[in-house]
């Protein structure tokens, strides 16, 4: 990216202070419109970097966040001591693998199917319809999925005994969550996703698809040949953003649809919900805070070496 | 946590309470100086629970009585049952600036007294809030006490000793020819007569973590089981204490068999797991509905029920299915089930005190707490019995006495307020119920946490994941296999060096 604006603006190498002044003057309106967002960001995010340390403390809430105690790293020891990690990282990256691609996928399907719709007001209708579910809560949403699958009286159940076949029961069943739990999240998250895509699609040229059309290209073709790729930088950089947050599960859901069902632990147990259960009824700030901090190093390190990777083979789509 | 009938059986006594004016606090008898009662002073407070709906007017009165005695105006912020547990320790945890929280020894009291969260009151107690201070029992002190100093009100230790239990149908139960409920066995084979006439009615549903009645409370006529932390109890009799593993007792392996039993039969299913279905509060409506055989709860529970039946006209008769220790003993009343701490934040402990002490022990302010405003919220019955006021019914009274958390513990209750007249069933167990309350061992010991936190998180995990399941019956190989599993991830996490420490905290506890 920063070639291309060079490129465009045409700086010399000349690097003279009068010149960057020069520089920082003619993009006053463009510094001024980021300030808001700058100032955002570091509200949210950089200050509250310095809680960090908390998660060395021996927190107590009269000597506050300074005043508490040290504790090196005894805050850690419950996570590694559970003997869990292994079972909770995996559960956790796996889930999110499989929420980043299928996400993805549907959301770039979706956007297309929507780009290429020229009914307007079923474009609309449809529009609407997959970006509903990303209002709803995760509490909503889950009263209605154990309605639907409620061992005895759900929807699902009911139809399958009127039919002659076994009730299914899935609160008992670990298998079918790596199932169910994508089918949720993408059913809920993929009309929005769609939106950034259908914008991306909107921008891309239509001489493009007109001089393949005049070449005898069918719809499929033009899919393949022209969106796609042309849809390829958006995809790896909202991928890239993704894969940021690697190690953070979804609580909210995991919570929401499993709750302290300790049958289904063993497929659906992520770290969040972990810590959740572990410390809901100790409240110790110090080790939630050991645990948050875990997750954000294993992030930082994951997207470091991914950005390192896509650098090497494609250094225009890396993010830094 | 619900209170009702604690309550209900208060009586009577707003001519005593005209008679006696309110008393000011603050008598100098105390070392520490007089407080200087110019400057107004406005009183934060956090209590669990919902307002009444007309919690604001009785709030204005009880203000302005506390304006004219000491010169201070008071708030109390409702946190709602169902964020409780989640907001209170964070409030706490905050620094945020306020004067007074509700404690109980189920909300953590001792965790959060470990980590600063009140004010010590050791000596203010004596000379801010005197009434109090004489009236509650001296034993109960050292309840809400941390490392030898004080950080909290207690109530007065005449706390009211209820047994957990199940309110059934019992005009179902006769219908069907089924025995009465003694034990546990009696309890399964009404479950079984229901499901065989009643399909439709549900057998089982709860909250599975919070409220495991079936085991928690069930098995206590085969085991003198007491402390159950994480699985580690001793016999309640025993006078040093010894602590041993209850999943290592055949006793725990036969509930578990039985539970299995249940499940199989079809008693319940998966969703009691899932928690959705009838969770806390609501626990009641289903049942009041018709719709499940039983709920589980204290003798308030039943009164309510009984009041229910009674103001609907139904032809229903409820029961209330209880189990004693084989001692024929049931647990006393927890030391700290209700209590009071000034925050550490305080800017006015003093006066915050002062205050406590006027609304705990004065007739006046005792009234408006647990009654609301008189002849607006209640008027006295023929049987010298507040009651509410004609045409008012307990679903819409716009003051419902058990709502403020305050109400649960107000001092001096028994010489307060005369006792009511006519009895009902449940007036009357709960009578029965305290004939037979006695203490165990430990009655009053807490667990100082501070030293264990990485064992107990890694054992909470291990308890929603491994026990809660069992205790419903959800068997993964055997009942035997599957309790070994929970004790060898129990080792895994550390049971052994919390027991060590308890031991030891038990052993100084009983000076040894």
């Amino acid at each position: 990216m920063s070639k291309r604006v060079s490129l465009v603006h045409g700086h010399p190498a000349a690097r003279s202070r009068a010149s960057r002044l020069a520089r920082t003057h003619s993009y006053s309106v463009f510094y001024a419109m980021v300030l808001p967002a700058f100032a955002v960001l570091f509200a949210f995010s950089y200050i509250p970097l310095f809680g960090i340390i908390v998660a060395f403390k021996d927190y107590n809430y009269r000597d506050g966040i300074w005043g508490s105690p040290w504790s090196g790293m005894k805050n850690f020891q419950f996570l590694f001591r559970s003997g869990k990690l292994g079972l909770l990282i995996n559960n956790t990256l796996l889930y999110n693998i499989i929420f980043i691609i299928m996400g993805m996928v549907f959301a770039v399907l979706l956007a297309i199917l929507v780009s290429e719709v020229r009914s307007k007001w079923f474009k609309k209708i449809a529009q609407s319809a997959t970006f509903l579910p990303n209002f709803m809560s995760w509490v909503i949403i889950s009263t209605i999925f154990y309605n639907m699958v409620h061992p005895r009286l759900g929807v699902i159940n009911t139809l399958m005994k009127a039919l002659g076949e076994a009730p299914v029961d899935v609160y008992t069943k670990t298998g079918i969550w790596y199932w169910l739990l994508p089918v949720l999240r993408i059913w809920k998250t993929a009309g929005f996703g769609s939106i950034i895509y259908f914008a991306a699609i909107m921008g891309i040229d239509q001489e493009c698809y007109e001089s393949a059309k005049l070449d005898g290209a069918n719809v499929f073709q033009e899919i393949w040949h022209i969106t796609l790729p042309m849809l390829k930088p958006t995809i790896v950089i909202v991928t890239l953003l993704n894969l940021g947050g690697i190690l953070r599960g979804d609580f909210d859901m995991f919570y929401q649809i499993i709750g302290n069902n300790g049958l289904l632990f063993k497929s659906t147990d992520i770290i969040d919900t972990y810590v959740f259960r572990t410390l809901m009824r100790t409240n110790d700030i110090g080790m939630s805070s050991a645990a948050g901090f875990f997750q954000s190093l294993f992030c930082f390190v994951f997207i470091l070496i991914v950005n390192l990777l896509v650098k090497r083979i494609e250094p225009d789509y890396a993010l830094f | 946590m619900n209170r009702r009938n604690s309550l209900r059986i208060l009586a009577l006594a707003l001519m005593l309470a005209l008679m006696l004016p309110g008393l000011p606090a603050a008598s100098a008898e105390a070392e520490l100086p007089p407080i200087d009662l110019s400057e107004e002073v406005h009183l934060v407070g956090y209590i669990p629970g919902d307002p009444s709906r007309e919690n604001d007017e009785m709030m204005k009165v009880l203000n302005a009585k506390l304006k004219e005695d000491i010169n201070t105006t008071i708030e109390f912020k409702f946190l709602n049952w169902g964020e409780f547990f989640e907001k209170y320790p964070l409030i706490l945890a905050s620094g945020e600036v306020f004067d007074f929280a509700y404690i109980a020894s189920w909300a953590d009291f001792h965790a959060h007294a470990a980590r600063g969260a009140f004010a010590d009151i050791t000596e203010m107690v004596k000379a801010y809030a005197p009434d109090v201070y004489r009236i509650a029992d001296q034993a109960v002190w050292s309840a809400t006490s941390y490392h030898g100093k004080v950080y909290g009100i207690p109530h007065d230790g005449l706390d009211i000793s209820t047994a957990y239990g199940f309110v059934y149908r019992e005009d179902l139960r006769k219908k069907y020819g089924v025995q009465e409920l003694v034990t546990l066995e009696d309890l399964g084979d009404y479950i079984r007569a229901i499901k065989k006439n009643n399909p439709e009615m549900a057998t089982a549903a709860r909250d599975a973590t919070n409220n495991n009645l079936m085991l928690r409370y069930g098995l206590r006529n085969l085991t003198s089981w007491a402390f159950d932390y994480y699985g580690l109890v001793y016999d309640r009799e025993d006078p040093d204490a010894r602590l041993y593993s209850k999943y290592e007792t055949p006793e725990y392996r036969d509930g578990i068999q039985l539970m299995a039993d249940w499940k199989n039969e079809g008693f319940w299913d998966t969703s009691v797991m899932v928690g959705q279905d009838f969770v806390n509060e609501v626990d009641q409506h289903p049942f009041s509905q018709g719709l499940s055989a039983f709920f589980g709860g204290q003798t308030g529970d039943y009164s309510n029920t009984i009041d229910f039946i009674k103001d609907f006209g139904l032809d229903w008769e409820a029961g209330f299915h209880w189990v004693k220790y084989p001692s024929g003993h049931i647990d006393k009343g927890d030391v700290l089930n209700d209590g009071v701490s000034i925050s550490a934040t305080s800017k006015h402990p003093e006066r915050t005190l002062m205050a406590m002490n006027l609304i705990l022990t004065q007739p006046e302010y005792k009234w408006l707490i647990g009654f609301g405003i008189p002849e607006k919220h209640y008027v006295i019955g023929e049987d010298g019995f507040p009651t509410l006021p004609p045409g008012i019914t307990p679903d819409n009274a716009p003051y419902n006495y058990f709502m403020h958390a305050f109400s649960w513990f107000l001092y001096d209750r028994d010489s307060t307020f005369p006792q009511r007249q006519e009895k009902d069933a449940a007036d009357l167990l709960e009578e029965e119920m305290n004939a037979l309350a006695n203490a165990p061992t430990l009655y009053g010991f807490y667990l100082d946490t501070a030293d264990l936190a990485t064992e107990l998180a890694a054992l909470n995990d291990i308890w929603i994941e491994y026990e809660m399941p069992l205790t419903w019956g959800f068997i993964n190989e055997s009942v035997e296999a599957d309790i070994a599993n929970l004790i060898a991830k129990q080792k895994a996490a550390g049971i052994d060096k919390v027991r060590e420490e308890a031991q030891k905290q038990i052993d100084a506890f009983l000076g040894k």
